[in-house]
């Protein structure tokens, strides 16, 4: 219980005023104020306080008032079809499931063109080194010490013939060439 | 006939029922259009920022929970309005306002603070006592006092509509009840202005 001497604090006053108290503290402030006319007179300033606020009479809306929230509320409504159709649930799920389709699409086409670009060059690079190295070997069967300078030179040659590609199609050299014909001079310049 | 709650009201709304919707805007009407009246003073501001509170109510009507109290939401959008409203007005004024060291504006020099001729023989002298009083309050206060004692809200509903802790409002509540006592002393005394 709170002695007459010990005065509750003004907040305390306030709060039991205003019913914002526990009822232990509501019942231990209602003690108190039993026996102290100084705690009794500021809680009753409050009830005074509130009687005198209620001099303030509240103000009646303006006639047109209705009628204006309604319009304004109307406006809203028919200003915003777009925006209620994409409330709807499948209007969104068709969308997103659209967007999810667009980007699989994208990501395989592109994954695709990618391995495309990097194989062609790797079988470009193999045929290359495959197909001349057939005649290289038929030349360097023979066994010469120069076998491999042979062969490099071998496919030099074939090489440029390839890069040269008119010259197949002159018939008469393609008639009078012979290899085989051509080797014993080739030796026999070298030996003299 | 039962009354339906603000609740089921705002329920039906959801469901695009205009006629709860006009029902909420009868029975809502006067406390908001009297809560900004005594909030930013300004009647036409009052009407038009209790105007765009069910405008915000009927835009936010699928987005409403039914779990907070229909008036706690309704009250913190007004007053999210309100003071909106008067801090737009504080800037508009700068150079004009002064406050005292507790950032209490002090009315009585703000220009549109004073009363038009319509008000002056609406009001007494008592009345017009009562409103400087209130307006003196700093922002919140005001907006806590007016709640509590002009729109029946209680604290704990005071604290959800500023999102404030209730020991919070407790003292914002005690702090702007001491200052209007203070100030309105003569009328407390019984003495005739």
């Amino acid at each position: 219980m709170i002695s007459p001497e010990m005065c509750v604090e003004r907040e305390q006053l306030f709060a039991f005023a205003h019913r914002m108290l526990d009822p232990q503290e509501e019942s231990r402030v209602s003690a108190h104020l039993a026996s102290c006319a100084a705690c009794r007179d500021a809680v009753s300033d409050y009830q005074r306080l509130h009687e005198v606020l209620d001099e303030w009479k509240p103000v009646t809306p303006s006639p047109w008032f209705d009628a204006r929230a309604r319009a304004r509320v109307r406006s809203q409504a028919s200003a915003r079809p777009a925006v209620s159709l994409w409330s709807l649930a499948w209007a969104r799920w068709a969308t997103v499931m659209a967007v999810v389709a667009l980007v699989a699409v994208s990501s395989i086409w592109l994954l695709r063109g990618r391995a495309t670009r990097t194989e062609s060059p790797a079988r470009t690079a193999t045929a290359a080194a495959s197909s001349p190295a057939q005649p290289a070997r038929s030349q360097a069967a023979p066994g010469s010490e120069g076998a491999t300078v042979g062969q490099q030179q071998a496919v030099k040659q074939e090489m440029d013939l390839y890069k040269n590609l008119p010259v197949l199609e002159n018939y008469d050299m393609l008639a009078n060439f012979d290899v085989l014909s051509e080797l014993p001079q080739a030796e026999d310049k070298s030996s003299d | 006939m039962a009354i339906d709650s603000d609740l089921e009201l705002m329920l039906r709304v959801q469901n695009g029922d205009a006629e709860s919707f006009e029902l909420l805007l009868n029975r809502y009407r006067l406390p908001l259009v009297s809560y900004f009246v005594r909030m930013v003073r300004d009647r036409a501001l009052a009407e038009d920022l209790a105007q765009e509170v069910f405008l915000r109510v009927y835009q936010a009507r699928q987005r409403y929970q039914p779990e907070a109290r229909f008036t706690t939401w309704l009250y913190r959008i007004a007053t999210n309005l309100a003071l909106n409203a008067l801090r737009d007005r504080k800037s508009d004024d700068a150079p004009a306002l002064e406050e005292d060291e507790e950032g209490v504006p002090r009315v009585a020099r703000i220009a549109d603070s004073r009363p038009t001729a319509e008000e002056q023989l609406m009001l007494s002298d008592r009345e017009r006592l009562i409103r400087e009083a209130i307006e003196s309050l700093p922002e919140k206060q005001r907006a806590a006092v007016i709640l509590h004692k002009y729109q029946g809200v209680d604290y704990r509903q005071i604290a959800k509509v500023l999102e404030v802790s209730e020991s919070a409002v407790k003292s914002l509540l005690f702090r702007a009840y001491e200052n209007l006592r203070t100030r309105l002393q003569p009328l407390l005394q019984g003495g005739q202005l």
